[in-house]
């Protein structure tokens, strides 16, 4: 490939400013359909006008997206697109997409949720939600999949592990931060939580 | 000399009219200016910054409907390891803590806040801390009003950005946990549901922050001097390195912080040194254990 040191042009002053938004949008829009991990705004920022609200981008994005079978959503630690979740079966139906979805089971789950809730939460603290011992396997599962990571020990004989979730825990169930999790006093209301 | 707290026509002061509360954050204000100014030259700044860290950190939890305490802050950020991720209750007082550390006189402070923010506000710091102008007070409450509405999930970011303003405005080396620890959870929402004022809410939040602020500041100076006269009696070797962490951290797990090596530093301790130093501490009534704990026992003044 020939030597180039092009610089991306950001500013676009030879446009009008109407089809230098749509440049701008087109670039955002772009960049996060290329990439397979979430895009943060320092990148998003990157490829358009010093003055450019990303923001604002996004929204005009997301208003054209509006009758699309995907959607441009932010997550934990930036913006990624997807795919609508009313399109789930239809996706699951026509492709084998067994690599991509999280394989976990009910309980599973459930210890999933209670270690977001209780976290920074061990073993032994599982066992006391549950009423029985969580395994090292499963435990081992879900860490494998990068949803949960070890955190402090605990002040305990012995200073186990405590567990605690990660970024891609809130990117898979699709949520910014900690707080999306439904509140505590409704899933008491709802016979899920004591 | 002992510091002199905020007067009693400060502190008791019923009356809610927007002249008065704003009368009595100015006052108060002040007041706390000149502690923080330290003209004795004994105030444990450093210590005073982490403590106020640890109790921002605690009420935005709380704004966030989580409820750790202080203890479990403690236990999360004294107890990880290297690797370790520390949780979300860690994770909020190290953002108070960095906040707290970072000098606002060095050139590049700006992106040294951003990295302390979470990150859906990061970006907004060089921004909006670039606009601003006015009185302490009315720049604090003038990103509140702009970012809450905005950002109704992000009220630890605003805060943070809040004292930051606040800190600049008075002319402080460094952002004071204030309005983290004070602002009330219904005028945050008022807020960003773009009722009420601002203004009134913040000074209101301002005379209860300067109140504890100096209380604590009187407690720590006092316990501070008890600290630093008994140091000459150490004979342990790194004591004055081990003593340099108990002026600057909330908590010290000695365990972690002290050995094998001492913290910030080359030296070597050894875990049997490290639990003795403490243990004699103690005795010299100088530091407390702060966990009741038989096992994993953390230390502060």
């Amino acid at each position: 490939m020939a030597k180039e040191t092009s610089v991306l042009n950001t500013e676009l002053e030879d446009l009008p400013p109407e089809l230098r938004w749509r440049e701008w949008m087109g670039r955002i829009e772009a960049v996060i359909f290329a990439s397979a991990s979430p895009v943060p705004r320092g990148d998003l920022a990157r490829v358009v006008g010093q003055e450019a609200s990303v923001d604002l981008l996004i929204e005009d994005i997301q208003t054209d997206l509006n009758d699309r079978p995907y959607e441009l959503v932010a997550v934990a630690d930036g913006w990624l697109m997807r795919t609508r979740t009313r399109f789930a079966d239809a996706i699951r139906a026509a492709a084998d997409v067994g690599d991509q979805h999280l394989d976990l089971d009910e309980f599973e789950v459930a210890v999933l949720a209670s270690i977001a809730y209780h976290q920074p939460v061990t073993r032994d603290g599982l066992k006391d939600i549950f009423g029985k011992d969580i395994s090292r396997d499963l435990i081992g599962r879900l860490r494998a999949q990068e949803l949960i990571a070890t955190g402090p020990r605990s002040p305990r004989a012995g200073a186990p592990f405590t567990y605690v979730t990660t970024q891609k825990f809130l990117m898979a169930f699709g949520m910014e931060s900690l707080r999306d999790l439904p509140d505590r006093g409704e899933l008491e209301d709802a016979g899920l939580a004591s | 000399m002992s510091l002199q707290l905020l007067p009693r026509w400060i502190t008791l002061q019923r009356d809610e009219t927007p002249e008065t509360v704003a009368f009595l954050s100015g006052a108060a204000l002040a007041t706390l200016d000149a502690v923080l100014r330290d003209p004795n030259g004994s105030l444990p700044c450093a210590l005073l910054q982490d403590r106020m860290a640890l109790d921002a950190g605690v009420a935005c939890l709380k704004l966030e409907g989580r409820n750790e305490s202080g203890s479990d802050i403690r236990d999360a950020v004294c107890l990880a390891r290297a690797g370790d991720r520390l949780g979300p209750a860690g994770e909020m007082f190290m953002g108070w803590r960095k906040l707290a550390r970072i000098n606002l006189g060095v050139s590049g402070w700006k992106g040294r806040v951003e990295n302390a923010l979470p990150t859906a506000l990061a970006h907004q710091a060089v921004s909006i801390l670039g606009t601003l102008s006015g009185t302490p007070v009315g720049q604090a409450s003038d990103i509140l009003a702009e970012l809450l509405p905005r950002f109704p999930r992000e009220e630890a970011g605003a805060l943070m950005l809040a004292d930051v303003a606040l800190a600049r405005a008075s002319g402080w080396e460094r952002p004071v946990p204030l309005l983290g620890a004070h602002m009330a959870r219904r005028d945050i929402r008022a807020i960003a549901a773009g009722a009420g004022e601002p203004r009134l809410f913040v000074h209101r939040a301002i005379v209860a922050a300067c109140d504890t602020a100096i209380r604590l500041a009187a407690d720590l100076d006092l316990r501070v001097a008890k600290l630093r006269s008994v140091a000459p009696k150490l004979r342990a070797k790194g004591s004055d390195a081990a003593l340099a962490l108990f002026l600057s951290h909330d908590a010290v797990s000695p365990s972690v912080m002290l050995s094998p090596i001492i913290q910030g530093t080359l030296m070597p301790m050894t875990d049997r040194a490290a639990r003795r130093l403490c243990d004699r501490l103690v005795e010299l009534g100088v530091v407390r254990e702060l966990t009741g704990r038989p096992t994993f026992r953390l230390y502060g003044v």
